[in-house]
């Protein structure tokens, strides 16, 4: 709702016609903070008045929003029981006050979007991971305007391929090239703020994958439909499962049944918290707790040829700091300079090894593991099906709204 | 960036060792000994405590395994456990929540048990031998534990019970439970073991109820096993006459399985099948079976649940 003292000429959608008197005292309210950082914006909107993305992305996305008001995701609203939402006054102000925080949301996952789609086109057997992934983060970067722990990668691409489920991003030096016939996971991030988005594809260069991805992105469908406020956890795997096991695909000539990788979940997010108190589960059994008014969810699905379970295994390449970890005391000086390092730039945030390597940090192993073994570090390696799998992944992350119903903010034409 | 679930990302240290635990009874001989191998080779646990009435037994085993099994950074542990004693019992779950029990509890077999003991015979409470051992020290058991459980991701209680279950045709005989009036060897086995069977069901109803969903409560027969539970078989007084061994000879080999073979439904349920999916089930030859319709009274269940409660004096404070 700030679009109106910005003087932005946009066609005015407005969907709270009528309520007028209380935008004004609302604006009132805003004008003191917003003013200072409108000015700025309009003087370099003027700039670049018809910006447009290039290829590779490198035209930051807030050029090409003038007002910087990012579009809204797909919104899916209340079902029966919530629908008293929709017109009550008290979560419609709610969600008025949120609208900030949601822009910057918002503005994520439409870096979000242009990114995905270059690389999706982009991406060939052939190139190196590593390559894939810089160009990847770079462009991420530069849309979002990165500004150490204030915007910038959210977390680790994961570019897990076949077996590998997730976790896995090159370390520095890698040399495994992308084969035409691999089943790549693309899992990358994006945050503003702390406010993280969390959003996957799956990238095949063979139709024989096809009915696999459908399967999984139909389930991933599934259990955002099935989310809401009020929603048991244990309920959403249960549909995600129902939906993701009645598929069935042929890959190298033998059939297999589709299965969830059941000890995978998907996860509410907290600001600089990937991993916030609750887990998203995508088979039967989970626990009861519910989804709540505000919150923000990972949903994602794993559809797998092989035992549906994953271990971890292989090198590890993803770490991040434990939120809620206290003073520990550390006797080996590199590890506390680690940490320090640490600290300033990702802070709770997911990071690898080439994030450290990028920011000139040499001979970390030793203090790296050390900050492990205190507990303060914890190491995400890998997480494996059984040689020979394939493993595929669509994610989305959605908002509960208290008043409009659930937004799909990193919905796109492709996914 | 998904989140796996606690038991895989909190099962392996940095170092790649696992850190799950287990809980196995009576396990210095037989299946239990069998299924400690087994959990031990497969590398997936961290410690396996071996819960069993005999120090000496118990470190005989503990030897035994660490010299003849594969290499394993599993650890094997002995903790004094009668269960003829709900004060053992009781004094089991408390040193081992204070010792271990911020680690959570991963895995408990409830594995030991006697069988067609001839004359009635009374454990430390006064309570019949065979439903005492077999049902009411494990109830008394499985309750202290449950804080610990209740912290695993994927807590799986397995009761070892048996076909014998069936022998128990008229139900759970809630007059009698204990056989004084009219006491058979067998009659009381096959009421312990239909116990064994009421007790998983109605614990898996309860966690499921109370949101427990880690805690996976199963039940299952092992087979007809060449293991010591057939102590009692033969009258302690009387020589054993050439023939005996012979013939018992014959069967075992012909008809009994190997204590490997009866350890493999447990062995499955506690690490092969995924989380949840045994949660109420009744498992022989590691597949899922239908036990005899008294198994499925809820009736019958809930009351053995608060009888046993009440003989006890343990109950379950989280599952009402």
């Amino acid at each position: 709702m700030t679009r109106d003292d910005d003087g932005a000429n946009d066609d005015d959608d407005d969907d709270d016609a009528g309520d007028d008197g209380d935008d004004a005292t609302r604006e009132d309210g805003e004008a003191t903070t917003a003013t200072t950082k409108k000015k700025k914006k309009k003087k370099k909107k003027k700039k670049s008045a018809a910006a447009k993305q290039t290829r590779p992305p490198s035209t930051p996305v807030r050029e090409l929003y003038p007002g910087a008001k990012y579009p809204a995701g797909e919104i899916l609203p209340h079902r029966e029981h919530n629908l008293w939402r929709e017109t009550d006054e008290e979560k419609r102000e709610l969600e008025r006050l949120e609208e900030n925080l949601y822009n910057e949301a918002r503005q994520c996952a439409e870096v979000h979007r242009e990114v995905r789609q270059y690389i999706s086109d982009w991406v060939k057997p052939g190139m190196k991971y590593i390559d894939v992934c810089e160009t990847l983060e770079n462009s991420v970067r530069k849309l979002i305007e990165e500004r150490g722990l204030e915007a910038g990668v959210a977390f680790p691409t994961g570019c897990s391929k076949n077996h590998v489920a997730a976790h896995w991003t090159p370390n520095g030096g890698c040399e495994s090239v992308i084969d035409k016939d691999d089943v790549i996971k693309f899992d990358f991030g994006v945050q503003v703020k702390g406010r993280i988005i969390d959003c996957a594809f799956t990238k095949t260069f063979n139709d024989m994958y096809d009915p696999l991805l459908k399967a999984v992105n139909e389930a991933t469908e599934t259990g955002i439909r099935s989310a809401g406020i009020d929603v048991r956890l244990c309920d959403i795997g249960e549909a995600v499962q129902e939906v993701m096991e009645s598929h069935t695909v042929e890959i190298h000539g033998k059939e297999y049944q589709v299965k969830c990788c059941s000890n995978l979940n998907g996860h509410s997010i907290d600001p600089y918290r990937i991993h916030a108190g609750k887990s998203v589960p995508i088979v039967k059994g989970g626990v009861q707790t519910k989804m709540e008014e505000g919150e923000y969810y990972a949903i994602e699905t794993f559809g797998t040829t092989g035992r549906g379970y994953v271990i971890e295994d292989g090198e590890c390449s993803h770490y991040m700091k434990n939120f809620d970890v206290g003073h520990v005391p550390l006797r080996l000086p590199r590890a506390k300079q680690l940490l320090g390092v640490i600290d300033r730039n990702f802070g709770t945030l997911a990071f690898c090894k080439r994030y450290l390597d990028r920011i000139g940090e040499q001979r970390y192993s030793m203090a790296l593991k050390n900050l492990c073994d205190n507990g303060i570090v914890q190491p995400y390696p890998p997480l494996c099906d059984i040689k020979g799998s394939y493993v595929a992944q669509y994610e989305h992350t959605i908002l509960l709204k208290p008043s409009s119903g659930v937004e799909v903010l990193t919905r796109g034409e492709d996914y | 960036m998904p989140r796996a679930s606690a038991r895989v990302a909190a099962s392996r240290d940095a170092d790649g060792a696992s850190r799950k635990t287990c809980v196995v009874t009576g396990a210095n001989t037989g299946i239990g000994l069998a299924t400690v191998r087994a959990l031990r080779a497969s590398n997936e646990y961290s410690k396996i405590t071996l819960a069993c009435r005999d120090a000496s037994k118990a470190r005989r085993a503990i030897d035994a395994l660490a010299r003849d099994g594969a290499a394993s950074t599993c650890a094997l542990v002995f903790r004094e456990l009668d269960l003829a004693s709900v004060a053992s019992a009781r004094d089991f779950a408390a040193s081992y929540l204070d010792d271990e029990g911020d680690d959570g509890l991963d895995c408990l077999v409830n594995n030991a048990g006697v069988m067609a003991v001839p004359k009635l015979e009374r454990t430390r409470d006064g309570f019949e031998l065979q439903v005492g051992v077999n049902h009411l020290g494990h109830h008394a058991l499985t309750a202290g534990l449950m804080p610990a459980l209740a912290k695993s991701e994927d807590a799986r209680v397995i009761c070892v019970s048996s076909e014998a279950h069936r022998i128990a045709g008229k139900g759970l005989a809630r007059e009698d439970l204990f056989g004084e009036k009219n006491y058979s060897a067998w009659g009381q086995y096959g009421q312990s073991k239909l116990a064994n069977v009421l007790f998983a069901f109605e614990l898996a109803r309860r966690c499921e109820r109370a949101g427990l969903g880690n805690v996976t409560a199963s039940a299952l027969h092992p087979g007809a096993v060449d293991s010591e539970l057939g102590r009692y078989l033969q009258p302690p007084d009387e020589e054993i006459k050439w023939w005996q061994t012979k013939l018992y000879d014959f069967i075992r080999l012909n008809f009994l399985k190997t204590t490997e073979q009866g350890a493999a439904t447990s062995v499955f349920l506690a690490r092969e099948i995924a989380r949840g999916e045994a949660r109420g089930k009744y498992y022989s030859d590691c597949a899922e079976k239908t036990p005899a319709k008294n198994c499925l009274d809820v009736d019958d269940a809930r009351w053995l649940w608060d009888r046993s409660a009440e003989l006890t004096g343990v109950g379950f404070d989280s599952l009402l």
